[in-house]
């Protein structure tokens, strides 16, 4: 029996099923092979209107957001923090409200707060799709580091992925978890003890303090973004420290299997975690990342339109 | 869907005779010699039996062995969230250049026209074909669009209140063709 | 009713855990004064037959914030008082953090004056215990003490300089004023949203950490030593925190602490809506927290159940998670969800519950409130202890709707609220009175 799509909105991948994950997925490969022909245009939401809302600076997952909406055929309007009318004052409800009266389809969220686009998918009649929330939750990135695994390794069920860095702050971590752990992945988390909480356990996630350890068996390794403003707030004592001890580079790499993917959702801090020779090495898929990213996209933003009446 | 509402059309056998008959019309359009420059794509999903069927038809008549491709044309569809449930995109698969080349479009039941009006959308985001056929194995009549099929298998009178559904071996259990009240999916929904 | 000078409450289920009575008998008052049972004769007085009720002396929430003046857009003292009746509060605490804050005399002589004209229950003012609620500097104790101050408290904030905080609870023991302390270590708590544990890493949510309370807890346990004065801790929230207190009471350091309804009945896994409606400081904690409260109820280190009632406006809590104020409202609700959770739980018998509500509090205050000893003012509440109803937030008289309690389930409620005598609030079928 082939499984329908029934959701307005995609808010994380906590909320979806196995199958509804299967199913971007399936849909996402199928919008691959539009963006590999000449013609990478389809008529599919001619006449729908997507708003690009980033109240937090983006640039990678905007335009790609926007690449997705163009080519198929949607009308865009973007909106961003320094634009919209919330230096104004306005409220993120009231502006969306506005947006609703425009007659918009679909909202494309980033937005700093964690629960934004689930609290304007009660609110609002629109479609919400969440392009990043705080920490909370960012799940087409997810979505497209999982396809380009099930792409490059065949199977996403029992692979070893490590997540390593500052999981805390990262939404990109949260949603992989959740998005691996329902396809079956086991899923091994590592970096700074600060950065690191135990509490993942609870949903069945390994924390390993050893980054070796961790590495060893992995078939798949994420690694985060570490960001400056970390080491300000105190989580460890410099970028240098942590390249050392937690980056990628020849060293660590004796240890990790020949055969394992290096992915990093981008922008890459070249020599803090990751270090350039493997970022361009042979094992690093970090462009095909990019690459399914629009495909993913455009499969959500396909699929979410469909279920708007 | 209650398979009781189910009333049997064509058989296997008759589906069978209806396909040799299709082969020979596109064979008298297009020659032993043109015929291996042909290439058949089924859309998705009922088109795709058929256009393999086709191609085996006429390999063995005249040895030429057609290229085929398939298309699905949900990326194309007009009626994207006005339907009742959004249809499930399958795989589109044209390995090999179309520009200038002769494109046999099967399907299995022709009715409104518009999903080969999307098909033809469709074909053309992957390149120029020089001509494009069509070929149905049913027509069921009530066509909502100016577009007739070039072959076709046979033309049936079924009232309106009947959805025509082709089933394949490939797909469902048999082949065959069935008449199914609308009802029966209005209810599922 | 006849009038408002005599009246008789007959055939109640009467509980007052000052004088530890707890049966069947009658109540009567006469000019809003409380009078010996049987010395009012029946003919002189409105009689009121509440077989299946439960009579108490008025309840005292200890922690209430009114929003006048500043932001009468969410409450004032007219509508919170009008909801501290329905909710069978008959006296409540105002907490000092209005705009301007509560910090001078004649900010307390408003409160006085306009609770006097338009309060429908006793409004007792409680001070700033540092000027402009800044903790930087002492605010003039005793110039509140002589307006009228019930307590101290810099609710909202918390003093982060222990010696600030250390001669305000000298001083104040000077002037017999409680100390009430919203315990938060700021550094540690900057920028929280909600508990920091389990659902506060699965969210990706900025936690607040339970050590932030337990660390102000700990350093008021040894001030209050220190100062042998009394130091009590506002809606304590978390195991450790319950511990410290239940620790120092033991050894006779004069502190004392509450516990909220939400703290009581709800969890961090509400956080998971983001609905902030569930956004209050301090936030709602793990499983354990919430065990380790009621335990605390049970045992008797927590002797005050108080709603942290905090009013805000739909526009305002109608916006992102982060960006929410904290706080939810609670006079409507503390009894019926204490009632609930606690006595149909098994948890507190009903004169113990109704202790939190009245002896508690009027001890902390050092008033003679909450007792229903002939010669007091005849403030009663009347429980409507074992009928089913869910909470429907439209209901309510507050200003405000901010409460995760909408569509609650609940056994037993506020039946009437009785203050000097006279029924300000009151779902009593007409077939009571004869």
């Amino acid at each position: 029996m082939d499984f329908t799509w029934t959701k307005k909105d995609l808010l994380s991948l906590y909320d979806l099923s196995r199958e509804e994950i299967l199913c971007i997925l399936n849909t996402a490969e199928e919008f691959k092979k539009v963006s590999q022909r000449n013609l990478k245009k389809v008529p599919a939401l001619r006449g729908r209107t997507i708003v690009n809302l980033f109240v937090e600076p983006s640039t990678r997952t905007r335009v790609s957001f926007e690449l997705a909406e163009q080519r198929l055929s949607a009308d865009i309007i973007n909106m961003n923090a320094e634009t919209s009318s919330f230096r104004k004052g306005e409220t993120l409800l009231d502006t969306l409200r506005n947006i609703q009266a425009l007659q918009a389809d679909i909202v494309v969220i980033r937005h700093s707060a964690p629960g934004a686009p689930n609290f304007l998918s009660r609110e609002l009649n629109v479609g919400v799709v969440n392009a990043g929330d705080g920490a909370h939750s960012h799940p087409t990135q997810a979505l497209l580091d999982i396809f380009t695994i099930r792409e490059k390794k065949g199977r996403v069920s029992g692979l070893n992925v490590a997540i390593v860095g500052d999981i805390l702050h990262s939404r990109v971590a949260r949603s992989n978890m959740w998005g691996l752990l329902k396809l079956g992945a086991n899923v091994t988390i590592a970096g700074p003890a600060t950065l690191v909480p135990r509490e993942f356990e609870g949903i069945g996630v390994r924390v390993c303090r050893d980054l070796k350890e961790a590495l060893r068996d992995a078939d798949v390794i994420n690694l985060l973004r570490i960001q400056h403003e970390r080491q300000r707030a105190g989580f460890f004592p410099s970028t240098g420290e942590y390249a050392k001890v937690f980056g990628i580079n020849s060293e660590t790499m004796k240890y990790v299997k020949p055969d394992a993917l290096i992915m990093h959702p981008g922008p890459v801090n070249r020599g803090v975690e990751l270090d350039s020779a493997i970022a361009d090495g042979p094992q690093s898929v970090i462009l095909e990342q990019v690459t399914n990213g629009l495909a993913v996209r455009m499969a959500v933003l396909f699929l979410v339109a469909g279920c708007l009446k | 869907m209650n398979e009781s509402e189910k009333t049997l059309l064509l058989d296997a056998g008759k589906i069978a005779g209806l396909i040799d008959s299709l082969a020979d019309r596109i064979l008298e359009e297009f020659p032993p010699d043109q015929a291996a420059q042909l290439a058949l794509i089924g859309i998705q999903s009922s088109g795709v039996p058929l256009a393999r069927r086709l191609v085996r038809a006429i390999r063995e008549k005249c040895g030429a062995a057609p290229e085929v491709g398939t298309l699905d044309i949900s990326m194309y569809r007009d009626d994207i969230g006005t339907r009742k449930s959004l249809p499930v995109i399958r795989e589109t698969e044209i390995p090999f250049n179309i520009d200038g080349r002769v494109i046999i479009l099967t399907d299995g039941v022709i009715q409104s026209g518009r999903s080969i009006r999307a098909a033809l959308d469709a074909i053309t985001g992957y390149g120029r074909p020089g001509k494009i056929r069509l070929a149905v194995l049913i027509d069921r009549g009530m066509r909502e669009y100016p577009i007739a099929p070039d072959y076709t298998g046979m033309k049936l009178q079924v009232p309106g209140e009947y959805r025509v559904n082709s089933e394949w071996c490939e797909i469902n259990e048999a082949d065959a063709v069935y008449q199914v009240p609308r009802t029966a999916y209005t209810k599922q929904a | 009713m006849k009038n408002d000078r005599c009246c008789i409450l007959k055939g109640a289920r009467v509980i007052d855990p000052v004088s530890g009575t707890d049966d069947v008998r009658d109540v009567c008052w006469k000019n809003g004064i409380l009078a010996e049972p049987g010395s009012i004769s029946e003919q002189d007085a409105d009689v009121l037959n509440l077989q299946g009720y439960v009579v108490c002396p008025g309840f005292i929430d200890m922690h209430v914030h009114l929003r006048q003046p500043g932001r009468t857009d969410a409450e004032t003292i007219r509508t919170g008082t009008m909801a501290a009746a329905a909710g069978g509060f008959t006296s409540i605490v105002a907490m000092p953090n209005t705009n301007p804050p509560a910090d001078n005399a004649g900010a307390i002589q408003y409160l006085k004056d306009y609770a006097a004209r338009e309060g429908v229950v006793h409004v007792l003012p409680c001070g700033a215990l540092s000027k402009g609620l800044e903790g930087k500097e002492m605010a003039p104790v005793g110039s509140l003490k002589a307006a009228g101050v019930a307590a101290l408290s810099d609710d909202g904030k918390c003093i982060q300089n222990h010696e600030l905080m250390r001669h305000l609870v000298e001083y104040a023991s000077q002037f017999q004023l409680p100390v009430l302390d919203h315990c938060e270590d700021s550094v540690l708590a900057s920028g929280g949203v909600m508990h920091e544990g389990y659902w506060s890493v699965l969210l990706g949510m900025k936690g607040m950490a339970s050590a932030a309370e337990e660390i102000i807890v700990a350093r008021n346990i040894i001030l209050a030593r220190m100062a042998n004065w009394k130091v009590h801790m506002q809606h304590l929230s978390c195991r450790e925190s319950v511990e410290l207190v239940r620790a120092a009471r033991k050894k006779g350091i004069p502190v004392s602490a509450e516990a909220t309804p939400h703290h009581i009945a709800l969890t961090d896994v509400e956080i998971k809506r983001f609905d902030t409606n569930y956004k209050m400081n301090p936030p709602l904690r793990s499983e354990e927290d919430r065990l380790a409260v009621i335990e605390g109820l049970r045992d008797g280190t927590i002797t005050v159940i108080a709603t942290d009632h905090a009013p805000h406006t739909a526009t305002a809590k109608l916006v992102e998670f982060d960006d929410a104020p904290f706080g939810i409202i609670g006079l409507e609700t503390a009894v019926p969800v204490t009632l609930t959770e606690l006595y149909h739980k098994g948890i507190l018998s009903l004169p113990e519950l109704v202790s939190k509500f009245t002896k508690g509090p009027a001890d902390v205050l050092g008033l003679p409130l909450g007792t229903l000893t002939p010669g007091r003012p005849a403030d009663i509440t009347v429980l409507d202890p074992d009928t089913e109803h869910v909470i429907d937030k439209n209901n309510f008289y507050s200003k405000s709707r901010n409460t995760p309690f909408d569509g609650y389930h609940a056994k037993g409620r506020t039946a009437a609220t009785f203050v000097d005598g006279k029924c300000v609030f009151s779902i009593l079928p007409e077939n009571t009175a004869n």
